[in-house]
């Protein structure tokens, strides 16, 4: 995420729809993205964005500058795609099962034709779709925003050792997958 | 607790994450390098469970994305407008110099009309009230008839009484 000045969030929390525009451009691409992994549909990661950002942008207002403007949006961000995910979490399942049993038949014959980027998107959506909200949220931001488990436990108001166990937890279930198949095979196969 | 699977939980979490102290890393590398099984393990946790995450590309924000927002924010200012308006212009009717004298007026007249009212009440109270207490005095001073009526007449009341 970009950096944004003081100057900009006074005014944008003054109403400014302009300096609000300039902080939209500087924090949307760590917004979607991970709303994205956390919802892991494109649908639902713009609806969330949207969602987001009208709650910033009502929320500036009270936001006291004592605490990191970065880890305040990292929280909103990850809270809203965690409570959402967990909404559309059945019908997810569903489609699950779904796709584990369709991936083991159609991705392997894929590989040989190469890997572009849709398979390689398809290979974290699968990933993805095998643990819960919680553990995605941590999942994303250790291994795909790069933070710390002392910034995931301050952006999940958690403690350091949930953080810790949420990790261990979602690696093992990814690992258990590796024994249902097709999945895997297609993660092996790719050479990511 | 068996030392391979003590390393595998870490390998799992702190070791591939790089949040470990060195002495605590030079443990399980050293490991590593004597356990064949471990050293697979962390092998498939790396490229399995790590890199994936690490190379997914980062997706562009649809451009649409930040019209919507800002169409959102614009029709809520809008609406925020009209019912700050309507709040004005109703603050602005009852503000002072149109009717403030007359409602002023209004409330010091229903004001003193009641004072006196009530004081009206009171005095035709107290005058009732003194009325009748002179009554009973007077009663009293004059006997009642009632009191000639209490001579016993009856046997038994001549003996009691």
């Amino acid at each position: 995420m970009q950096d944004i000045s003081d100057d900009v969030l006074i005014k944008a929390s003054q109403g400014d729809l302009k300096s609000f525009e300039e902080l939209y451009k500087a924090s949307a691409g760590f917004v979607y993205n991970v709303a994205l992994r956390i919802v892991n549909n494109r649908e639902d990661a713009e609806e969330v964005t949207q969602e987001i950002f009208f709650i910033i942008y009502h929320k500036l207002r009270g936001f006291r500058f004592e605490s990191s403007f970065k880890t305040w949006i990292y929280r909103i961000t990850v809270n809203y795609s965690i409570n959402f995910a967990r909404k559309t979490s059945i019908t997810r399942n569903k489609t699950i099962e779904y796709e584990d049993t369709s991936i083991a038949g159609t991705v392997v014959g894929d590989v040989q034709k190469g890997i572009d980027k849709e398979h390689r998107e398809k290979v974290i959506e699968d990933l993805l779709n095998i643990i819960n909200p919680d553990q995605r949220a941590c999942i994303v931001l250790r291994n795909m925003e790069g933070l710390s488990y002392e910034q995931i436990a301050q952006t999940l108001k958690i403690n350091i050792n949930t953080v810790r166990t949420r990790l261990k937890r979602a690696r093992e279930k990814l690992l258990r997958g590796k024994k249902a198949g097709g999945l895997w095979t297609f993660v092996k196969n790719t050479k990511i | 607790m068996d030392i391979c699977k003590k390393y595998k939980d870490l390998i799992l979490t702190n070791y591939i994450d790089g949040e470990m102290d060195t002495e605590m890393k030079q443990q399980i590398d050293s490991h590593l390098l004597v356990c064949p099984n471990c050293r697979r393990f962390a092998e498939e946790v790396n490229h399995f469970l790590v890199v994936p995450f690490k190379n997914a590309l980062r997706e562009n924000v649809p451009e649409h994305l930040w019209l919507s927002v800002k169409k959102n924010i614009e029709k809520e200012n809008r609406l925020n407008e009209k019912a700050g308006n309507l709040i004005h212009r109703l603050m602005e009717s009852l503000s002072f110099p149109v009717l403030a004298p007359v409602v002023g007026s209004f409330v010091l007249l229903i004001l003193v009309g009641s004072l006196i009212f009530y004081n009206q009440q009171m005095k035709q109270g107290k005058e009732k009230e003194q009325g009748e207490y002179l009554v009973y005095l007077l009663g009293a001073t004059e006997g009642s008839p009632e009191t000639e009526n209490n001579v016993p007449e009856t046997p038994i009341e001549k003996y009691f009484l």
